[in-house]
């Protein structure tokens, strides 16, 4: 038992690297979640109290690199605090979401039968209604905090992972080696947690990634409909619909660089789960 | 005379592998050669140079010519003249070699027009005529039918109308029968001579199995690791094997046997599993008709029969995976059916399975030792230790090196993971083994060692078995009994020699004859 275990990992990191636009990705998240989460310990704004009378300020003016907005928060300091909003509400939803849609589906599509005909009309359902209809009627009833907003948008997009999963569990669960270990007595929940869904990860994996990029979106669509979290809490799409008040006046300040802000993140993720595609495909390439 | 195809100083490089390497023969007009080998021996890297089909990944050397011209160097349009024309191919797989969505009569017609400039009207004709050529029945009701109305045999049958279509001076034929039934095998082989005979086309013919070697081969060319390792007549070859890796290659193939073996030894208690008038039905399909059998304790019963005949379902009923719609199913004298839960999980623990499919028997996840302790981690076996222990004992008793318990399957043979595969199924010493095609995906040597290694390990342990195959020379080498399935019943059944030797079946008679012998002279007189 001495020889290394070569696992595919290594392999998989190399195709990973391979695909140069997801290394692009990897290296913009780190830097979105460096400015996000650690800039504010380098550049300290006040965030909550508002300055009228510094309201509006062009970038540059009285030591604000990017300006102040219409009730004076610094723009710089605002994008950072507003982007650990949406990173953390877009990162929790992606995982609710993955979570729910993979046991869903792996449960569908390994019993079959009538169990998985209305499981999988409940996703069709679910799938007929639009997700921002279901925030917006949610944002009316309760008022939105991060934990509603994770919530709420954890539970509309999961239906996609369900759909993706089911179709890999059907796929898995007449291998053979499921068959094996059923046969030694194994359950069929334990099938699922021992087989289906560690050889689905890659799948499963690929498509948390998309999840987060669109929960992002999602934040950003609901706060610029103005149904999103209060100030002076902030996200993204919040200062996107403050800033288009303006946009006449000719603030682009305050238009701009959340705007680049959403698009950067929103690629960084799309670019990583397009280089996971790749690093999990690899180990999908049977050898001859 | 010039060959029709002349291989010269040939190599193909992919990456840092040599596929094939310095290989060099001829195909004279209206041969037949057999390029024989194992697996990655570079015998369909060979034949696909002599189609341009190599891929852009592939480095070539050396030169394949047809006709004296040199193909290596053909551009687009000579190689898709060449094709066709000169040199056709047919495929393993019949089913993906046709479009599924185009009748059969078009698909022969859309090549004779792209060659022969033909209008519409002639082609059909001429589809027409080869279709019975190639002896399919009722030509004239077949031209409108799709693929899948047509039986895996009758596809092949249309595959190969298209390659004579043009009048090719060659055919490759890669595997062309490897897909079939034993019986529809030895009907394609004949077609393929009469071809031969009638047209004078050449055949490559690209093959694993010795059997069919014997039966159409004129020269034998014996490929091992890119090279060419011996090439000569086929009834020298046979009769006199120049080299090792050939005479292996021979030895290795099972042979149907008149010998005696020593019976099992006789064990006690109730039947390992009893069988009694099970019928199964998926959906309107009745794929098994009242099947009753028996394996005693300690035997190995061989279940034989072709694609389709209900075999795999009968092993499947065995261990409660598929329900029967009526009879009975006793594993060690208890009654599968109604058992549900807790109470079907520890009477079928009882029982275990080796796949067919090396690639999916085994969690590509899992480490080999993993796999191997599932069984006794689900059953709640002993501590973890000592299930490592046990898993240490167990791939030594299946012959793979200790260091193969922290290995992921894709670092495997296939031979090494059908070890592992049985080692698995006997982690929790089941009475009754149920071995499904274990070794028929597998090469004929390493078929050989997995073979002698069931055959000890039940001698050792003394388990029943159920071994179910397609290859009646395996079964031949390894079973006590022998029952014969047809079309969802079991036709014959009764002592190995008895049912071999003197069958009373007319089915059974039919599968023993068309079972392709690795002898030239005794095949040639059938």
């Amino acid at each position: 038992m001495t020889a290394p275990a070569r696992s595919s990992a290594d392999e998989r990191l190399l195709a990973f690297r391979r695909n140069k636009l997801a290394l692009v990705g990897a290296a913009l998240l780190v830097l979105l979640v460096a400015f996000c989460f650690l800039g504010p310990l380098v550049y300290v704004t006040d965030q909550v109290h508002t300055v009228l009378e510094a309201a509006r300020l062009l970038p540059g003016e009285q030591g604000h690199p990017l300006g102040t907005d219409d009730l004076g928060y610094d723009v710089l300091g605002r994008l950072m605090a507003a982007g650990q909003t949406s990173l953390v509400i877009g990162l929790a939803a992606g995982a609710l979401a993955t979570v729910i849609g993979t046991a869903w589906g792996a449960v569908a599509g390994f019993y079959g039968g009538w169990l998985d005909a209305v499981m999988m009309r409940v996703v069709d359902a679910g799938i007929a209604i639009p997700g921002l209809f279901l925030l917006v009627v949610a944002a009316t009833l309760v008022t939105p905090s991060v934990p509603v907003l994770i919530l709420v948008i954890g539970l509309v997009s999961w239906l996609v992972p369900a759909r993706l999963m089911r179709a890999e569990s059907l796929a898995l669960r007449s291998r053979a080696y499921v068959e094996a270990m059923r046969l030694a007595g194994g359950t069929g929940l334990g099938a699922i947690r021992r087989h289906i869904v560690p050889n689905a990860i890659g799948t499963v994996i690929v498509n948390a990634t998309f999840q987060v990029a669109d929960a992002i979106l999602l934040v950003t669509y609901v706060s610029f409909l103005g149904l999103g979290i209060p100030p002076p809490a902030a996200n993204w799409g919040g200062m996107l619909s403050g800033g288009l008040a303006y946009s006449y006046d000719g603030y682009w300040w305050l238009i701009f660089p959340p705007g680049l802000l959403i698009v950067l993140t929103v690629c960084a993720f799309t670019f990583i789960g397009d280089g996971l595609r790749d690093a999990f495909d690899v180990r999908f390439r049977e050898r001859a | 005379m010039t060959p029709v195809v002349e291989f010269r100083n040939l190599s193909v490089r992919f990456g840092d592998t040599e596929a094939v390497s310095d290989v060099s023969f001829a195909v004279e007009p209206g041969e037949i050669v057999a390029i024989v080998g194992e697996s990655g021996s570079g015998k369909s890297v060979s034949a696909l140079t002599t189609l341009g089909l190599l891929p852009s990944t592939a480095k070539v050397s050396g030169a394949v010519s047809h006709a004296g011209v040199p193909i290596t160097s053909m551009t687009p349009a000579q190689l898709r003249d060449l094709r066709g024309n000169g040199i056709a191919m047919v495929f393993q797989e019949p089913m993906t070699a046709l479009n599924p969505l185009l009748t059969i009569g078009t698909q022969v017609a859309e090549g004779l027009r792209l060659h022969r400039g033909i209008s519409r009207a002639e082609a059909a004709r001429e589809a027409l005529r080869l279709l019975e050529l190639v002896g399919i029945p009722e030509p004239e009701r077949r031209v409108h039918q799709y693929p899948h109305e047509l039986s895996g045999g009758q596809r092949q049958r249309v595959v190969i109308a298209m390659a004579v279509s043009c009048d090719p001076e060659v055919i490759v034929a890669d595997e062309p029968t490897t897909a079939l039934d034993v019986t529809v095998q030895a009907e394609i082989l004949a077609l393929l001579r009469r071809l031969r005979d009638e047209l004078g086309t050449a055949i490559v013919l690209i093959t694993h199995s010795m059997g069919v070697v014997a039966e159409l081969a004129d020269r034998v060319i014996v490929m091992y690791r890119g090279e060419v390792v011996e090439d000569g007549d086929v009834f020298e070859l046979f009769e006199h094997p120049r080299h090792a890796y050939t005479r292996s290659l021979l030895d290795a193939v099972p042979r149907f046997t008149k010998d005696v073996r020593p019976g099992p030894a006789a064990g006690e208690g109730p039947a390992a599993l009893q069988l009694d008038g099970v019928v199964v039905d998926f959906g309107r399909f009745r794929a098994v008709e009242g099947v009753t059998l028996e394996v005693a304790p300690g035997e190995i019963l061989g279940l034989v029969g072709e694609s389709g005949s209900g075999k795999t379902t009968i092993g499947r009923v065995a261990v409660g995976l598929v329900r029967p719609s009526a009879g009975s199913v006793r594993l060690f004298g208890t009654e599968l059916n109604g058992l549900r839960g807790a109470a079907l999980r520890t009477t079928r623990a009882r029982a275990a399975m080796v796949f067919q499919d090396p690639a999916s028997s085994l969690d590509p996840r899992m480490t080999v030792g993993d796999t191997i302790a599932e069984p006794m981690v689900l059953q709640k076996v002993g501590d973890r230790l000592l299930r490592q222990r046990r898993a240490a004992e167990l791939v030594d008793a299946v012959a793979l090196p200790s260091d193969a318990l922290s290995r992921y399957p894709h670092e495997l043979s296939g031979g090494q993971r059908q070890r592992v595969s049985i080692a698995r199924a006997l982690a929790l010493d089941p009475g009754l083994l149920i071995a499904d095609e274990p070794t028929s995906a597998l090469d004929v040597s390493v078929q050989a060692t997995v073979l002698e290694l069931l055959r000890s390990l039940q001698r050792e342990l003394g388990f029943s078995c159920l071994f179910i195959s397609h290859d009646l020379a395996v079964v031949d080498a390894l079973a006590d009994r022998v029952a014969v399935m047809h079309r969802g019943a079991v036709v014959e059944s009764g002592e190995r020699t008895a049912v071999f030797t003197e069958p009373r079946d007319d089915y059974t008679r039919a599968l023993l004859a068309a079972v392709p012998v690795p002898d030239p002279r005794a095949q040639r007189k059938r």
